[in-house]
Parts: C-alpha cells; sequence; structure tokens
C-alpha cells in the first residue's frame, strides 16, 4: 500500500503554525518572550471564558502588577486577535485556492477567479464613500458590504455560466473575468470620484488585519469552518475529477454536484477572507501550489495542509507588514505579493522546464 | 507479466464454448447524435460475459457515439441500453460504475498522483464520502495491478510512465472496479506492437475471468486477433455482426471503406490489406 501520510504532515503544520501564532503575539514595540505570550494567553481565555459564563473575575486580576496588566491587554486585546484573524483569513484564501485549483484542474486558479475580489472591492468602496455605515451594521457595514459583493458576484457569475444544470468550466472562467472587469472598472471609478477617501479605499483594496478584533475573528470563523469541512469532505472526489469530468462521472462521482460545492464552499471562504481583510492576493494560489510540490496532488492532504500553510503564511506576512516600517503599517496584501510573485515566477519556471 | 499465462495463446474461439453466457450488455435500436446531427440509426448488438466484441467501422461510422452512448456521457434519442439486463438510465451512478468500467480513447493522468494512486480511485464506486479503501478494495487494487502487469510501478508518478504502460493503468483502474462490461476504446492508439499486444492480452485476460468486453478498434487486423466476435458500423448503422471471418470479407470492407482491400486468409485468421 502506497504510503502518503497525513498525520505527520499535518502535526508538523499546526506545531510550527502554533510556534508562529506565539512568536507573532510577541513581537511589536513591546517585546514579549513565549513564556509572557503564552501566560497572557491563559489569563486573557481564563477572563473571556469567565465573562462567558457570568463569574466575576479572578480575585488576583486586579492585583496583578501593572507590567502584567499591560502585557496582558497587548497580548490578548490588540496582537492575539490579529494574529488570530490573519490565521483566518489565510487558512480561508489557501483552502478557496486549493479547492478551485481542484474544480478547474489548473493550478493558476485563484480563490478571486470567479470575480470575488472585483465583487467585493466595489461594494466596499462604494459604502466607504458612502460614508463607511450602513445603517444599524455600524463597523460592520463595510466587512458586510464585501461579503455581499462578493458572494453576489460569484452567484451572478454562476448563473451566467450555466447551462441548465450544468456549470461548464470554461463559460464560468470566461463569466468571471468579463464580469470582474466591468466591476473592477466601477471601483477605479468610485476612486477616481472620491478622492477624499480615494486612500483608505486603496488601504482597503490593497488588503490590512488593521482593523481585527474578536468579533471579527468571531464572525468569520463559523464562515471558514463550514467551507473547510465542505471542502476536506470533496476532496477525495476532487482528486478523482482530476481524470477529466467524464472520467469522474463514469466512476460514478457526482460531477455537477461536487463542482458546484466546491465553488461555494469556496466563495463563502474568499467572502469570508475578503470582508475582513480586504483583497489579499498570491495566498491563494501560491500555498497550494507550494503545498502540492511538497507533498503531492492528494486533496485529503493538499486541503487541510494548504489550510495550515495559508495561517502560517499569513501570520508571517502580517508581522513582516506591521514591524517593516514600524510604526507606520504596510498593507499586508502587498507583503504576500512582494513574497508570492517571485516566488510563483519561480513554480511557472519549474513548471515550464519539467 | 503474468497475463500471458492467465490466457492461451489463440484467442478467437478459446471461449466459444461459453456462449450461453448471461449477457451483460444489449443494444437494441439504438438512436443518437448531436443536437439535430443524428449519427446512429438503430444500432443493435449484444455482449455476453466472458467474450469480446470488437466494434470496426470508417472513420465518422459511429463508434466514438457509440461509446458515449454505452457509458452514458450521450442520451439515446430512441432506443434502448441494458447492462446486466436493466435500462442504463434505471442505474444510479455508483451502481452504474459497479458495473461497467470505460478505457477511453485519450485517458488523462493527473500528474503527481501515484499509479496506485489512480487504479485505486476505480474503487471510487465503492467507497463512502470519508472512510478510506478497506482491505478489500485494495485487494482488487493489487489483483488488478497485477492482471496489467503495473504492480511493479505501483509507487510511480504517472508523468514517469511510458504511453504503453499509462494505457495499461487506466486499464488496470477500469478493472479495479470490478466491472461486468468493460468498454475500451481505441485502446492501442499510438502504442507500438509490444504493448498493444500486452494491452490486449490484458483485456483478454479479463473477458477469460467472465468480464464482457466491447472493444473498438480501427486495427482491423488486431480486431482479427483478439475479438471473438465483429461488429461492422458504417454511417450509423450495423451492416455486419458475427464471427471475425464473416465480417472481414472483402466486398463488405471494400463497401464498408469505400477502398479496395485484400483480404488473406491466414491460420490465424484473416489479414485485411487496404490496395493502394
Amino acid at each position: 500500500m502506497a504510503g502518503r501520510r497525513l498525520v505527520g504532515p499535518l502535526t508538523l503544520s499546526l506545531m510550527a503554525l502554533l510556534a508562529l501564532v506565539v512568536l507573532a503575539a510577541g513581537v511589536g514595540s513591546v517585546q514579549l518572550g513565549p513564556a509572557e505570550v503564552l501566560a497572557a494567553t491563559g489569563r486573557g481565555l481564563e477572563a473571556s471564558l469567565r465573562d462567558l459564563v457570568g463569574l466575576a473575575p479572578a480575585a488576583e486580576v486586579s492585583a496583578l502588577d501593572p507590567g502584567r496588566r499591560v502585557a496582558d491587554t497587548i497580548v490578548w486585546q490588540i496582537r492575539l486577535p490579529r494574529v488570530a484573524l490573519a490565521a483566518l483569513v489565510g487558512a480561508a484564501l489557501a483552502l478557496a485556492g486549493a479547492g478551485f485549483q481542484g474544480v478547474f484542474r489548473n493550478p493558476l486558479a485563484d480563490p478571486y477567479l470567479l470575480g470575488a475580489a472585483s465583487g467585493a472591492g466595489f461594494a466596499a468602496s462604494l459604502v466607504m464613500v458612502a460614508g463607511g455605515t450602513l445603517g444599524l451594521m455600524g463597523n460592520f457595514s463595510v466587512p458586510l458590504a464585501a461579503f455581499v459583493g462578493a458572494s453576489a458576484t460569484v452567484l451572478v457569475v454562476v448563473s451566467l455560466a450555466r447551462r441548465g444544470w450544468t456549470l461548464p468550466v470554461v463559460p464560468m472562467v470566461l463569466a468571471g473575468v468579463v464580469v470582474g472587469s466591468c466591476l473592477a472598472a466601477g471601483t477605479s471609478f468610485v476612486l477616481l470620484a472620491a478622492r477624499e477617501q480615494a486612500a483608505g479605499i486603496l488601504t482597503w483594496l490593497l488588503g490590512s488585519l488593521a482593523f481585527a478584533s474578536w468579533e471579527r475573528v468571531g464572525s468569520v470563523l463559523p464562515l471558514v469552518l463550514v467551507a473547510a469541512v465542505a471542502l476536506l469532505s470533496a476532496a477525495r472526489a476532487l482528486d478523482v475529477l482530476q481524470l477529466g469530468e467524464s472520467a469522474a462521472a463514469q466512476l460514478g462521482v457526482p460531477v455537477e454536484a461536487l463542482k458546484l460545492t466546491v465553488v461555494a464552499a469556496g466563495t463563502l471562504a474568499t467572502a469570508a477572507a475578503v470582508s475582513v481583510a480586504g483583497v489579499i492576493g498570491f495566498v491563494g494560489l501560491v500555498v497550494p501550489h507550494a503545498v502540492r510540490l511538497a507533498l503531492g496532488p492528494d486533496h485529503r492532504r493538499l486541503v487541510p495542509i494548504a489550510a495550515l500553510w495559508g495561517a502560517g503564511f499569513m501570520v508571517l506576512a502580517d508581522l513582516v507588514a506591521r514591524t517593516v516600517i514600524a510604526p507606520a503599517e504596510l498593507p499586508v496584501g502587498v507583503v504576500t505579493a512582494l513574497v508570492g510573485a517571485p516566488f510563483f515566477l519561480m513554480l511557472l519556471r519549474r513548471g515550464s522546464a519539467a | 507479466m503474468n497475463v500471458a499465462a492467465a490466457h492461451p495463446a489463440a484467442p478467437a474461439g478459446a471461449v466459444a464454448s461459453t456462449i450461453a453466457a448471461a449477457e451483460v450488455l444489449r443494444l437494441d435500436g439504438v438512436h443518437a447524435g448531436y443536437g439535430r446531427r443524428q449519427v446512429l440509426f438503430g444500432v443493435d448488438l449484444e455482449v455476453r460475459a466472458g467474450e469480446v466484441v470488437g466494434v470496426i467501422g470508417p472513420n465518422g461510422a459511429g463508434k466514438s457515439t457509440l461509446v458515449s452512448v454505452v457509458s452514458r456521457l450521450l442520451p439515446l434519442s430512441a432506443g434502448d441500453v441494458r447492462v446486466e439486463g436493466r435500462p442504463l438510465e434505471r442505474y444510479g451512478r455508483r451502481a452504474l460504475a459497479q458495473r461497467l468500467a470505460v478505457v477511453p480513447q485519450a485517458a488523462r493522468l493527473p500528474d503527481g498522483f501515484l499509479v496506485i494512486e489512480v487504479v485505486r480511485m476505480g474503487r471510487t464506486p465503492f467507497v463512502g464520502l470519508w472512510r478510506g479503501a478497506g482491505p478489500e478494495d485494495e485487494a482488487e487494487v493489487e489483483r488488478a495491478m497485477r492482471q496489467t502487469g503495473v504492480w511493479g510501478l505501483a509507487e510511480r508518478p504517472v508523468e514517469r510512465l511510458s504511453g504503453g504502460e499509462r494505457q495499461r493503468v487506466v486499464l488496470a483502474r477500469a478493472l479495479a472496479q470490478r466491472p461486468r462490461v468493460l468498454l475500451l476504446d481505441e485502446p492501442t492508439s499510438h502504442l507500438d506492437l509490444r504493448y498493444q499486444a500486452e494491452l490486449l492480452r490484458a483485456a483478454r485476460a479479463a473477458a477469460a475471468e467472465g468480464v464482457g468486453v466491447l472493444l473498438v478498434l480501427h486495427d482491423l487486423n488486431l480486431a482479427a486477433r483478439v475479438c471473438d466476435r465483429l461488429v461492422l458500423i458504417t454511417d450509423g448503422r450495423v451492416v455486419a455482426s458475427g464471427p471475425v471471418s464473416e465480417v472481414l470479407a472483402q466486398g463488405r470492407l471494400e463497401r464498408a471503406y469505400r477502398t479496395d482491400v485484400d483480404v488473406f486468409a491466414t491460420p490465424r485468421g484473416p489479414l485485411v490489406v487496404p490496395r493502394v
């Protein structure tokens, strides 16, 4: 029996991700060691749990020395939400990329192939121009607009491309490109028309995790989990799909249902990521590719490990984004592109040499 | 290669004694086409367990359409296709894949997968969503790989296979489905003589185990060597059907292919050569 194992690489990837999280939560204007980070995390978690079940804060909290209290605030209130959101966004984009590359049977597919980014960008820029709030939604207006914009765009693309109950792949990609271009043009127009908000919109479009909070983590987590479960359960069928659609159908794979499931799950993950972090490029393209190169194309390993590597890559990229020109920040999308583009070129050269 | 041992030297007639075997595939008055363009006009044929039936005919006669119809990629416009007595459209996807396996003309083998992983995909109709391949699935995979002589290549990535090896891997994947009907569409095109022989021997070995094989071939002489019966299709109709030496008759072939041919009788059956 062929020995391609899942547990080993999965455990190693998980440990590496946790190490990265602890590192990232410790680095910043106030440097904290791993022990301090872990202790502060433990206390933050305990306080939140007590809060959750309605218990009074632990007695010794108020007795803490001020330095410790500052560390607790920095780790639990500022850095960890941001690190957790980075990890979630990276995992979501890598999951979507792995799914799209599998369903389109093309390693160049990425989460934004069907126009999710342009849709989110257009909707978000409109809301920002309108003052950044939608009625009662407050701080969640832009994320909500982005999420709806991304999902609605993919829905339009899918309904343009469908033939009856089938979803042909090439028309879907073409429709994605066309609809995406239209919306990107719309966004450019909004940018030009709204000069004073242009910088804010541009920052959002380039992707940033500066607005991270536990609420945002909580709002995205269930969406990403649903997408992950759907993609994991489609993994075996995605492997068979690589034989071609008709061969997969002849092996009993419900090809159309599979395509629809993966496109829906990928779009859910992408829309969730874009809604809280803007349009972050290259993660969804490069990470699944790298996993495939390192561990092979088997989706039952590719999907979960791409999620972990995507999370790790994003935590690292955001760490770079907020430290290289501190106290100022780079948009994290710029960092992923700067790292991702050369890496991708390398992959392309290797691909054409083979 | 242990496939040679599974099957005696002279194939034609070797299975003739099992002629009373169950019918596993039957086509009755099959009409089919693409939109308004009809390609098949009332095709009848049947395949019994243990026999190899060859479908021959000129380019454009409808051989590929026939394959699409039987593999349920193209709906019928009239007529009836039955697998083990049951109409094709009454099968669920998995139930059909447990009975009918297809080796397509230009099979894709996705880069990066190992040979054994590709063959294991043949067990797709038998495994569940989350449950991995069990011991009985692994046993079927090994059996199919040994039968096609690719067991030794199990851990090799498919992109490092030769053309002949690839085609045998595709056949192994089909045999791992433990089909009752095996449909082969031009499996030997682009293969040299040795690989043609190896592949067809493996197909015969499958028939010897009771699989009904429907083999689409454009090479008449290969068809003559490997098939128990031949079905000659021209312009979407069956124009001859029966024992190899009956179907490969000079006048009949000249009308079907619209060119002059010589048919030589040899100790191993007829040999067809076009006049140039």
